[in-house]
């Protein structure tokens, strides 16, 4: 057995709790030593819950030698984006606005994580407001990508996915309002899963566009992210937008069914999603299609001929719908804002209802187009994003390959999937300049274990999730 | 629409917006205005708004 608990995934770290060959007072003491050693350098947590975080692990300790074995979470710690109110901590939501803002009681998903028996080790660092896709945080300090330094780990959750990346926690909960768990995924080498709208609760999360807001887990694989996404889906009075669908067991759905793609019809779309993407990104994506193919899928070009209006309808609901949340902060404290974030708030009171209900309605229209597909195929493949993590401080400027600024298209090929509140995961598919580039797989409203399974047998075949970053500072070998 | 002149810009963002604030707003909301007034308005009128983002149960 490794040494180092924190380079185990989530269900090897499991197994060996559930077998007490391991204490969780010992690995969340070692998960505590790896961000003391690390994370001044990556910047992923705005706090540490240190404190609450062995007082929980000694408590996991207690439950499992008392034959109260909670499950696979029992003892792991998660960290989660500053957006999750955590009873007793301040919820930032990267912003000094809210530096005081201290939740009375968990949100449902970390309420859900404590139930499964996991431990809290942190709250992570964030694009400010969630609004932005760098995690190059003004007030908390720039988020660093673990395979480059030098580069941002996308965003919003970029904490979150970078955290993953380097061992600073077994896994996390981000938000994906237009590509913020996928698109940090893919650019941090790590599985990042936008559940079906409706399947994971927000309640006490804060929202940046409640109508594409969705909750999911960011892992070092499949399997972990299902094993995570078992302990926080379902029904949830506080939030209207879940459903009773019942959750049928992700991760044994991943165990049984990894490896076998026979029969199954993927779709690759004919417009969009191929249009403006890096050669090197195109070339992955297509070697990660003829390995479905190889698994034994079916795979067959389809037709999205509304999709490309998605980043449109996309940014002109996050914007209005943001503009209504921050409304009153926006006079009395502009000068708290970054002006990036400031500026995509404001252009909201700028946007008429009309032209938010024609937004809304050309939602209606792409969620037509994926329905049709659906009909012909089992689930539609793209790249995560159409580029690599760019440098930090150069997002806003034109470059890279296709000679674009990467803030305005990192959320391209992310976005139909929150309009249509499809699943949708992004697992590592290969690398551009040493930096990781991630496959997207969606699939139909609540079919997300399917989608979990198609991943897991990409996973399996291939090798990408087992490379673990190269910059010093990354998850070591 | 995608102009909007700069004293509507300050009526509903802020009176204090700098001209340079001003102009930075109004080409972003030309963006957004430009490809809304592309989309294919006759088919626009054809659907209705998803008022919530999933078709299906909500109590199965």
């Amino acid at each position: 057995m490794t040494t180092d608990l924190t380079q185990l995934d989530l269900a090897d770290l499991a197994a060996t709790i559930q077998a007490r060959e391991v204490s969780p007072v010992d690995v969340v003491e070692a998960y505590l030593q790896r961000i003391d050693a690390v994370d001044p350098v990556l910047n992923t947590s705005i706090r540490v819950l240190t404190d609450s975080a062995r007082a929980e692990a000694r408590r996991a300790e207690n439950e499992i030698a008392n034959t109260s074995y909670r499950g696979p979470l029992h003892g792991v710690p998660v960290g989660v984006k500053d957006l999750f109110d955590v009873a007793g901590q301040a919820t930032t939501f990267g912003s000094p606005i809210l530096q005081d803002n201290i939740a009375p009681t968990d949100s449902t998903v970390v309420a859900k994580l404590r139930e499964a028996g996991a431990v809290i080790i942190a709250k992570h660092n964030l694009h400010e407001f969630a609004f932005g896709v760098t995690s190059e945080n003004p007030h908390f300090g720039v988020v660093r990508n673990p395979w480059d330094t030098s580069r941002v780990p996308g965003g919003s959750s970029g904490g979150t996915a970078a955290a993953v990346a380097a061992s600073l926690c077994a896994a996390g909960i981000g938000s994906d309002t237009g590509a913020s768990v996928r698109q940090p995924g893919a650019f941090c080498g790590v599985v990042g899963f936008k559940p079906t709208y409706g399947r994971v609760s927000r309640a006490g999360a804060l929202p940046l566009a409640p109508g594409l807001d969705h909750a999911g887990p960011i892992g070092r694989s499949v399997l972990d992210v299902a094993l995570v996404l078992d302990a926080i889906a379902g029904y949830d009075e506080r939030d209207p937008a879940t459903t009773a669908v019942p959750v049928p067991g992700y991760a044994l759905d991943v165990l049984a069914h990894r490896g076998d793609l026979q029969g199954l019809r993927v779709g690759v779309p004919r417009e969009y999603f191929f249009d403006i993407i890096e050669p090197d990104v195109d070339a992955a994506i297509r070697a990660a299609i003829r390995t479905l193919g190889d698994l034994g899928a079916m795979v067959e070009d389809i037709s999205l001929p509304h999709v490309a209006h998605a980043q449109i309808a996309g940014n002109v609901i996050m914007s209005s719908e943001a503009a209504n949340f921050h409304a009153g902060w926006l006079n009395s404290r502009r000068h708290e804002y970054g002006p990036d974030v400031l500026q995509r708030i404001r252009v909201g009171l700028l946007l008429n209802a009309t032209e938010y209900l024609q937004a809304q309605a050309m939602r209606s229209l792409i969620q037509q187009d994926f329905r049709a597909a659906f009909r012909q195929v089992d689930i539609v493949v793209s790249a995560t994003t159409p580029h690599i993590a760019p440098h930090i401080g150069r997002t806003s400027a034109r470059g890279g390959p296709l000679n674009l600024v990467p803030r305005s298209i990192s959320n391209r090929l992310t976005v139909p999937c929150n309009l249509t509140g499809m699943p949708a995961i992004s697992v590592p598919c290969g690398f551009a300049d040493g930096l990781p580039i991630g496959l997207q797989i969606m699939g139909p409203a609540f079919d997300d274990a399917r989608v979990l399974q198609v991943a897991a047998a990409y996973e399996a075949a291939t090798t990408w999730q087992r490379q673990p970053p190269t910059a010093a500072t990354g998850r070591s070998s | 629409m995608p102009d909007m002149a700069p004293e509507d810009v300050r009526k509903r963002v802020g009176a204090d917006l700098s001209d340079e604030e001003v102009i930075e707003l109004m080409a972003a909301y030309a963006a957004l205005a430009r490809g809304i007034a592309a989309f294919p308005l006759p088919e626009l009128h054809g659907v209705e708004p998803p008022m919530t983002s999933v078709a299906g149960p909500r109590n199965a």
